[in-house]
């Protein structure tokens, strides 16, 4: 059994513990055991896979540079998740809004059945309108409905009181209502 | 029972609330016709998002990130990263599109392009610009996060909520 099998049943806490002692082994379970939902968290706020993987890279540089002086007074992931968070904060302050028309792509789908068509249509529609969204209003939707978080952990991911929470997601919810109920009439 | 908040709705169609919360807050719903309505809605909204799919699976960061641990302390290596970001970003739009044109928003990431980094650090801006477009004194922050560790959770001064 490999050093790193081995390392798969021990807890977050406890490899950062190991990370802190210079165990390169141990962020390299990290990466494995949480890089995927640190590139889809990374991928649906910025809607850049490229960009999703540098972001994804440097998070986990960070914990590496952070483990001498981690406290796990929360959870690995709610602290992972607020990594991402400010790394992705600080790229929305950097450009411009997302937006983009949804491309035609009617020929290129033409041979396939029609439900893989409507279920990709309708994937890009939320795409879009998550897209559209203001960065904080979609940071927030992200993590709660997409990673699961409760309105308590997303305010602990993102550093926002819950009660800013709460606004961000009313407001952001009822946005994508009316966005998807639009896209649907075109 | 009077009427529920938007964001108890919220946290309802979030399956957060405490037993005997959702209990009480169902109890309403089944005799208020508004409040249903916004429950309804939401759910729908809930759902539909579902549509869309990410899956990371084909991506592995392991190799990348453990090179970057073991190579010897770079001064620059911030500073790298934030001109890589700087030059990705210009194609956050172009990547939503062609990702909706191909399909990718029901599928898999794909792996980052090899050759993207060359091109990307054939335009980065001069460290100066660095310094002064991406705030430098975050990168002696002791937190990761840029925040104090240890999981503060209180808002940070001056965190906006807006919009
Ligand atoms: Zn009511």
């Amino acid at each position: 059994m490999s050093l790193n099998n081995t390392l798969e049943t021990v807890s977050d806490t406890q490899l950062m513990v190991r990370l802190a002692t210079d165990d390169q082994t141990a962020l390299g379970t990290l990466v494995q055991r949480h890089q995927r939902r640190v590139l889809e968290v990374a991928y649906r706020m910025t809607g850049d896979h490229a960009l999703a993987q540098d972001i994804g890279q440097e998070a986990f540089l960070r914990v590496w540079r952070s483990a001498k002086r981690y406290k796990p007074t929360a959870q690995f992931t709610t602290w992972l998740y607020r990594i991402i968070v400010n790394l992705c904060l600080d790229e929305f302050k950097r450009r411009k809004p997302i937006t983009g028309d949804v491309p035609d792509g009617a020929d290129a789908c033409s041979y396939q059945a029609e439900t893989v068509v409507e279920a990709r249509e309708r994937a890009t529609a939320v795409q879009l309108a998550i897209a559209a969204l203001p960065d904080r209003q979609r940071v927030a939707v992200v993590l709660h409905r997409f990673s699961g978080l409760t309105v308590r952990t997303t305010a602990d991911a993102t550093g926002w009181s819950e009660s800013a929470v709460e606004s961000l997601l009313v407001r952001a919810y009822a946005a994508l209502r009316q966005s998807l109920s639009e896209q649907e009439k075109k | 029972m009077s009427c529920q908040r938007e964001s108890v709705i919220v946290r309802l169609v979030g399956g957060e609330l405490a037993e005997a919360e959702e209990r009480e807050v169902r109890l309403h719903l089944a005799a208020c016709t508004t409040c249903a309505e916004a429950f309804e809605g939401l759910r729908g909204t809930w759902d539909e998002l579902g549509a869309w799919n990410v899956d990371p699976t084909e991506i592995d960061l392991t190799d990348r990130v453990l090179a970057r641990v073991t190579e010897p302390e770079d001064p620059t290596r911030h500073q790298q990263f934030f001109s890589t970001y700087r030059g990705a970003s210009l194609r956050v739009a172009a990547s939503i599109a062609l990702a909706a044109g191909l399909g990718i928003a029901t599928g898999a990431m794909v792996p980052r392009d090899p050759g993207l980094k060359a091109a990307q650090f054939a335009s980065a801006p001069s460290p100066v610009e660095l310094v002064e477009a991406l705030g430098l004194a975050e990168l002696s922050t002791p937190s990761a996060t840029g925040l104090p560790l240890g999981f503060e959770t209180e808002a940070p001064e001056g965190a906006e909520v807006g919009p």
